[in-house]
């Protein structure tokens, strides 16, 4: 069949199909009872990022800069992990990303010696400040591990709404790959116990991007970490590899991670 | 009245904007949600969260012109959302009605050709099949799936090309077949 025919086929198969489809009457009650009805205003709930849920949440206390940067509607991104969905075989969790983003790219083990270790879904609630959950997205981590060093590789659908600045942050450094533009950086930190406040400094610097700042309710005292990351979006998708303690690992070693995935 | 001075009064607080707005959309956004679902009950469900989904996020919208589209992309990643879910729970070979179904959408189909389509269009996992209702039958350009998806042109068009690819290689492969076993799908 000639690429003509087919798409004339296509076309319409599919008009056929929703030929004399109506919206029913009865969907517009359904449809203002919902509104009417459904799940009001329950009380702000402050954003706090606690380390036990480990470098995701902290990934995604940064996304919030974004979220928050690039909508006025969405206060902010709540990730939980499905332990259900978690996979320590790589074919597993091949098959899981091929279903759910078959246009990312991963791989089992790095040059360097890293390796796959275990998957796991991201569910992500965009939130308004009223805790009404306006969008949910997923996304899939992939840990990789090598001695005692732990990496987290995040693949997930870019969020238009999400101003990504941590990807190109002023104080990391970039390079292209192909026709790819990665960024690298190691922020500054601060975690801070569950009833803390930042000083005005650390708001400050907060607030110009240059450190990031995170709650623990099992903290008892302010804490300072560095997370370094590197990232880059393909094709729709948003790609970082981080990590908390990156060892012996470099700058370079950091780009040259990136590219073996890219170029997968 | 255009969309963005409806969508002006909706976010003031006048929901007579979000009825006409729901009158000028809803058989659209019915007809799309069908297509991705496969079927009437699960259309219907999909076009009403997406509409109260709107309703009450109507706020972050900051440009009204753009609401269809902004509905759609509510609706699909709904749709989507289902999909996946239905996969999970039921096996692959029923979860889409086959025809005898008062909801299913392939009993309009008269030919077998059609039928073969319909059926390899739902075999396509929900991206694509999503590119290919906005494509085909909401005659969409690629630039604005690409808005609507949040994705990149090339996504898109790789999308496209991929379900294109799948839908010839099904058609091909019951070319062969004696009619009766091709119309079973």
């Amino acid at each position: 069949m000639d690429e003509m025919k087919m798409e004339r086929m296509i076309r319409e198969t599919m008009k056929t199909c929703a030929k004399g489809l109506e919206a029913p009457d009865r969907l517009k009650t359904r449809i203002d009872f919902a509104i009417q009805s459904g799940e009001q205003t329950p009380a702000r709930r402050r954003m706090r990022w606690g380390k036990k849920l480990t470098a995701v949440c902290l990934v995604a206390a940064l996304a919030v800069t974004g979220a928050v940067a690039g909508s006025g509607a969405i206060s902010g991104w709540y990730t939980s992990s499905r332990l259900a969905d978690e996979w320590n075989d790589f074919s597993k969790t091949a098959e899981y990303m091929q279903e759910y983003m078959s246009d990312a790219k991963y791989i089992e083990s790095f040059s360097n010696g890293f390796v796959f270790e275990k998957g796991y879904e991201q569910s992500v609630d965009k939130r308004d400040e009223n805790n009404n959950t306006i969008e949910t997205f997923t996304g899939i981590d992939l840990t990789y591990k090598k001695d005692d060093v732990n990496l987290i590789f995040g693949v997930e659908p870019v969020q238009e709404d999400a101003a990504y600045a941590v990807n190109d942050s002023e104080y990391g450094t970039n390079r292209m790959i192909g026709d790819v533009k990665v960024h690298y950086y190691a922020m500054p930190m601060i975690v801070l116990p569950a009833d803390a406040e930042p000083t005005a400094e650390e708001q400050a610097a907060f607030d110009r991007g240059e450190i990031n700042i995170a709650w623990d309710g099992a903290n008892t005292e302010r804490e300072d970490i560095t997370w370094h990351s590197v990232s880059w979006i393909e094709d729709g998708i948003s790609y970082r590899i981080s990590t908390f303690d990156p060892g012996d690992l470099t700058e370079n070693d950091f780009f040259q991670m990136a590219q073996e995935v890219i170029e997968s | 009245m255009t969309d963005e001075e409806l969508v002006l009064k909706m976010q003031r607080g006048d929901m007579q904007a979000f009825d006409t707005l729901y009158e000028r959309y809803k058989d659209d956004a019915y007809r799309v949600a069908c297509l991705i679902t496969g079927s009437r009950a699960d259309g219907e469900d999909l076009t009403q969260e997406a509409f109260v989904t709107a309703a009450r996020s109507i706020g972050s919208l900051k440009d009204g012109s753009k609401f269809r589209p902004w509905l759609l992309r509510t609706l699909t990643r709904a749709a989507w959302k289902y999909c996946r879910k239905a996969r999970r729970e039921t096996p692959v070979a029923s979860f889409f009605e086959t025809g005898e179904g008062e909801s299913a959408l392939v009993a309009v189909l008269r030919t077998d050709e059609q039928q073969q389509l319909y059926h390899a269009l739902q075999m396509l996992d929900e991206k694509r099949r999503t590119a290919v209702v906005l494509y085909y039958f909401d005659d969409l350009p690629v630039r604005e799936i690409a808005r609507t998806l949040g994705v990149t042109e090339g996504t898109v068009k790789s999308r496209l090309f991929s379900a294109r690819r799948h839908l010839r290689q099904a058609l091909t492969e019951n070319e062969g077949k004696p009619k009766e076993a091709a119309s079973n799908g």
